[in-house]
């Protein structure tokens, strides 16, 4: 299977890199005392710590205890997250470690069938670097997807999302458009999406199996 | 992307659009349709590319649906924010706009840009330094005492022309970013001490600000290497 390489994109390469680090200049303000820049960091990663507690297999409540716990320890590591590249990572890991630290708590409290929803613990996660990136590209798609009209994120998430077929009628009412025009309609949103996602920047993984996951 | 229409590509035009290749991600083609796409990526890196994206677009939303069934609870979001309340703040009473900038009058003033320079101190391999700042009215000695963890010890020596106590607040600031290093009160005759850490990225340069009496000097640009 032939893979797709970076370099043969120029264009997209060079708008990537001069696109700024934007934790980097959230942290240098949140070390000022900016506290729009905080929260900032919140909506970026509340998310992805509440959302890695919870592939670790803890329920919603110990899941907002261990994301809690992140940004209480993340609001004093500023300083020393300064020069790194990006917050996600720091944010995966630490989230990992202390949802594993509740998980194995409650296990040896005899209290893991209460506490752990239906994903096991022992259940394998993806790799770190690979949960990052995969961070990062969800935040390039939903920027991509907020920079496409309403009707065509529908339209869009109809089409991606879900493993039956869309329900087009529903989305035609919807939208007051005729079912026969979704097609075209559709295929003109593809077109916009791609477009938004060249403009911020989006890299696929290498590779071009087929598997979304 | 590859597009049929597409002539700026320097990938020949290749007769298969996004929507096919959607078909073939999404499960909905026939097994032909997607070995056929298979070895049209195969061979063409422009379709590959296309493919790549298109099934990451794919993976992306359907987790950015799944988290926006299970979304992180109102009350994190909340209590994550009052956070803020902990951020590193500069002192009220800090305003560099109204300070007044003392001049560095030490015999290294000539060597600003190299700082001055680190003789061994006698005890516990700590390396020192000492700069100090004046003008008519008020003088800073800062001397910078270097641990072998990396982490220095400043001592901070405020003077006035003035009779009575010194006692006054005094900061420590990041020269670059401004971010505030530590803060507190000189003693009445003006001495304080105070250290800053050896973590990473430490401060290189460093701002000591005093306010006394309602008037604030400061001391610029002081270098920590």
């Amino acid at each position: 299977m032939s893979e797709s390489d970076p370099s043969e994109h120029p264009d997209r390469n060079c708008e990537a890199h001069e696109r700024p680090n934007p934790d980097q200049v959230l942290v240098e303000r949140a070390l000022r005392g900016d506290d729009a820049a905080w929260q900032a960091i919140v909506d970026r990663y509340a998310g992805l710590a509440f959302a890695t507690a919870r592939r670790c297999g803890l329920d919603r409540p110990s899941a907002e205890d261990v994301a809690q716990s992140v940004f209480a320890s993340l609001v004093k590591s500023l300083a020393t997250l300064r020069d790194s590249g990006s917050l996600a990572g720091w944010i995966v890991t630490t989230s990992r470690r202390a949802a594993w630290r509740v998980a194995r708590q409650a296990q040896q409290a005899r209290q893991a069938r209460d506490l752990l929803a239906s994903a096991p613990v022992e259940e394998p996660l993806a790799d770190p670097a690979e949960e990052i990136a995969a961070f990062e590209r969800r935040s390039q798609v939903r920027e991509a997807l907020s920079m496409i009209d309403e009707r065509c994120r529908a339209l869009l998430q109809a089409l991606f999302g879900g493993t039956g077929d869309p329900d087009y009628a529903a989305i035609g009412t919807r939208f007051g458009i005729a079912v026969n025009s979704v097609g075209p309609i559709r295929n003109r949103c593809l077109q916009r999406l791609l477009e938004a996602l060249e403009k911020v920047g989006f890299r696929p993984r290498r590779g071009a199996d087929f598997d979304a996951r | 992307m590859a597009r049929n229409d597409d002539t700026s590509s320097p990938h020949p035009a290749q007769p298969i659009s996004p929507e096919a290749i959607l078909r073939v991600i999404t499960g909905k083609a026939t097994p032909e349709e997607a070995q056929s796409l298979r070895e049209l990526a195969a061979r063409d890196p422009a379709v590959a590319h296309s493919v790549a994206v298109l099934r990451d677009v794919r993976g992306a939303i359907e987790s950015l649906l799944a988290e926006a069934a299970d979304p992180p609870p109102a009350s994190l979001l909340e209590r994550a924010a009052a956070l803020a309340a902990q951020l590193p703040r500069p002192p009220s009473w800090f305003d560099r706009v109204r300070a007044t900038a003392l001049v560095r009058i030490d015999g290294l003033a000539a060597d600003l840009a190299g700082g001055p320079a680190l003789a061994p101190a006698l005890r516990g391999g700590s390396v020192s330094s000492m700069c100090s700042f004046a003008d008519e009215t008020a003088r800073i000695d800062v001397s910078a005492m270097r641990s072998a963890d990396g982490s220095f010890t400043l001592r901070i020596q405020f003077d006035t022309h003035a009779e009575g106590s010194l006692a006054g607040d005094f900061a420590v600031l990041d020269s670059e970013s401004g971010e505030v290093l530590a803060a507190g009160v000189t003693s009445d005759d003006g001495a304080a001490s105070v250290g800053i850490g050896g973590g990473a990225p430490r401060p290189t340069l460093v701002d000591v600000a005093v306010r006394w009496n309602d008037q604030t000097v400061v001391a610029g640009r002081i270098p920590l290497e």
